[in-house]
């Protein structure tokens, strides 16, 4: 076991880093900015970060991960994630992933949409996305269809939109053949990934919560020379940490480690960080007093980005459920 | 980054699954009871004899030599064999290792870590808990000797201890941190008695006080420099804090599987116990990865240093999490006076947020040495 990235893992995250600094938003108002939403859009293609899954590709889970945290860490306005598990679940199928696609869920985003679920499903992620992709019946097994989508509904990531799936023009991917164990890796996969997008979150709500602790004066000193305000930050350092170790586990696992084994940490890796990321976002709005519940204070575009992140492919309550059923069926 | 067992990993991890399968001492469940605690040094003696103890110490201490990623094998091979945790010393030997001349290391820690003679922990104090430098023992040379005099409590193991790692004031005019050396102090001797101190959840074999009247300690027993005791009792305590050291890991695992096969044989299980359940599990499986994470820091060669006190929050939040599915799962044994044990897991998690280092203290060690935020 030697569980340190490797230097050319540290690199591809390195240079996520800065594609992602160099186009973020630095301010509430500076959301929605078209230059800066292109510029990174461009670069994200032209870096080949959105191929890592591609079909072919050999075991990338841990660089999807890095590069996910990174353009969270941003609060990214690109479409990355739903791109990405487009294009893996089209692997898994063995097909190649139409262009500039994402991924259908359902209306409360549990899982991803079939035919059925067509008329009220959303496609996540869908700032440079064209089209969408939902799983079709194919006798035991399932297909896969791409539909075009439209953009603009809800408003709970300001980062990330989502979009509507057209109602016509579906296109079967012929060819495209996935099994009920398929698509449970992919969903464990899916999770890693989730996991690091809310570490990334609660990272950078977590650093400007710092920042704005020691540069905040109240009684004549740095709100940051309170014990209590420190212990705060402590926690939520805490939590982090935790959160990053079971992301490098979980991202490294869903490639490596049988499914069965691969799906429990992807359910425990997924708990943890939808509740240490919601958990630092909330002390980070603490940490900066009145300022932190005003429109104009970032740290609402990070928690908003985590509740997301937290509805993708099952809520808290429904994972629970589904690992204490998995738990005391084993025992 | 992989965390798959290199070949050699493999090997071990074989050997001591195939070991465990015909040894793993059942027993009762972890810290629940005393009859645990009297079969702990039959426990160590076993596992370091079959090579299964130590196996990350320097061999010519009668360790192994090992990486410490085996260590993580051990641990979760111990959990997944429903053995005990492996003994909890790893902080003593680190603190010898690091601070200690040869000759006490060659003197002390090869039958430290064999098992063959016991030690305890001689810090706290009834008025030196959190503010430890602040220990009033007093350890005063006389000729060969030094004669200690003083009252030291929570110590852990003082019933069974053949030797305790006292930390004492040799120099009442020094700063309070600077004062104080670190001894090997014989515990067979008129001038130490030792009393239990019954816990929360009524064992008594861990735990006690040591009243010390004219206790005499060899002066070629001083572990570190006069005044050098501060620096080694950090060391220690950096280790004391960190599940990598501790092997708790496994206990934790260990009791939620248990818990887990408990619940399912009762006929309704709550909601919340389900919830309880999944939390329990969700913490010591991230606890775990975290523990696997640290150890593979250690390869490149990096000394525990302040994270523990991150990694010892990260552990005894996730002992009060099984320690309240525990409760929650099976707080009616007691109820019927059937089981107990349940309940005592519960009662005894509420200590590791105090021993070790208080969860304040250790937000305080984060935000001043971690988070360098400005103290003033």
């Amino acid at each position: 076991m030697d569980a340190r990235l490797t230097a050319e893992q540290r690199d591809l995250r390195d240079t996520a880093a800065r594609m992602a600094r160099k186009s973020a938003p630095l301010t509430v108002a500076g959301l929605g900015d078209q230059t800066r939403i292109n510029q990174l859009a461009d670069d994200l293609t032209d870096s080949g970060l959105l191929e890592l899954r591609d079909l072919g590709s050999g075991p990338t889970s841990v660089e999807v991960a890095l590069v996910t945290e990174q353009l969270a860490l941003a609060a990214a306005e690109a479409s990355y994630l739903g791109p990405t598990l487009a294009v893996d679940l089209c692997r898994r199928a063995g097909v190649v992933a139409p262009a500039q696609c994402t991924i259908a869920l359902t209306a409360d985003l549990a899982r991803i949409a079939t035919q059925q679920d067509l008329p009220g499903s959303v496609a996540i992620d869908a700032g440079t996305a064209k089209c969408a992709i939902y799983l079709t019946s194919a006798g035991e097994n399932f297909g896969l269809a791409c539909v075009p989508v439209n953009a603009g509904v809800g408003t709970l990531d300001l980062t990330r939109p989502m979009a509507r799936p057209s109602s016509q023009d579906s296109n079967e991917l012929e060819g495209a053949s996935l099994t009920a164990d398929d698509l449970s890796a992919w969903r464990a996969f899916a999770h890693a990934v989730l996991s690091a997008d809310l570490l990334g979150s609660a990272r950078a709500s977590h650093l400007a919560a710092v920042e704005y602790a020691c540069g905040r004066t109240q009684y004549g000193r740095a709100v940051a020379t309170f014990q209590a305000v420190q212990h705060l930050l402590a926690e939520s350092l805490v939590l982090l940490e935790g959160a990053q170790s079971a992301v490098n586990y979980v991202a490294w696992a869903v490639d490596a480690e049988p499914a069965d084994a691969a799906i429990d940490t992807a359910l425990v890796s997924k708990l943890y960080c939808l509740t240490a990321a919601r958990t630092i976002n909330e002390i980070a709005i603490q940490v900066h007093g009145g300022i932190g519940n005003t429109w104009e204070c970032m740290i609402h575009v990070h928690l908003r980005r985590a509740l997301l992140a937290g509805q993708i492919l099952g809520d808290e309550a429904t994972l629970i459920e589904e690992l204490v059923d998995r738990r005391l069926k084993a025992a | 980054m992989d965390y798959r067992d290199a070949a050699a990993e493999a090997d071990f991890r074989d050997r001591l699954r195939t070991w465990l399968s015909s040894n793993a001492r059942k027993g009762g469940l972890p810290s629940t009871g005393d009859e645990y605690w009297a079969h702990a040094a039959e426990w160590h003696t076993s596992l370091y004899d079959a090579g299964w103890f130590g196996v990350s110490f320097p061999t010519r201490y009668g360790g192994q030599g090992l990486s410490p990623v085996f260590e993580a094998i051990v641990d979760d091979e111990l959990a997944w064999a429903g053995a005990p945790p492996k003994p909890s010393l790893g902080y003593i030997v680190h603190g010898m290792l690091r601070h200690a001349s040869e000759e006490i290391r060659e003197r002390f820690l090869p039958s430290m870590i064999a098992g063959t003679e016991r030690w305890c922990q001689g810090f706290s104090e009834p008025e030196a808990g959190s503010d430890l430098a602040a220990l009033r023992t007093t350890a005063v040379r006389h000729g060969d000797e030094y004669v200690v005099n003083g009252h030291k409590v929570w110590t852990s193991y003082s019933d069974v201890a053949d030797w305790c790692i006292l930390l004492a004031r040799t120099d009442s005019d020094a700063p309070k941190h600077k004062g104080l050396t670190a001894f090997a102090m014989p515990m067979h001797q008129a001038g130490v008695t030792q009393r239990p101190l019954t816990m929360i959840n009524g064992v008594s074999n861990e735990f006690g006080e040591l009243l010390l009247e004219d206790a005499r300690i060899p002066a070629t027993n001083r572990i570190t420099e006069p005044g050098g005791g501060w620096a080694m009792a950090m060391t220690v305590l950096n280790h004391e804090r960190s599940p990598a050291d501790l092997g708790y890991t496994a206990r934790y695992s260990r009791v939620v599987r248990e818990l887990e096969r408990h619940v399912t044989a009762q006929p309704t299980v709550s909601p919340l116990t389900r919830h309880a359940l999944a939390n329990a599990y969700v913490h010591s499986e991230v606890l775990r990865m975290h523990v696997k994470r640290r150890l593979s820091e250690r390869l490149s060669d990096h000394e525990p240093g302040p994270e523990g006190a991150i990694d010892k929050l990260l552990m005894t939040t996730t002992e009060q999490i099984v320690g309240n599915a525990a409760r929650l799962g099976g707080i009616t044994g007691a109820l019927e006076d059937t089981d107990s044990s349940w309940l005592n897991i519960y009662l005894y998690s509420r200590a590791a947020t105090v021993m070790g280092g208080t969860s304040q203290i250790q937000k305080n060690v984060i935000a001043s040495q971690i988070l360098k935020l400005p103290q003033r």
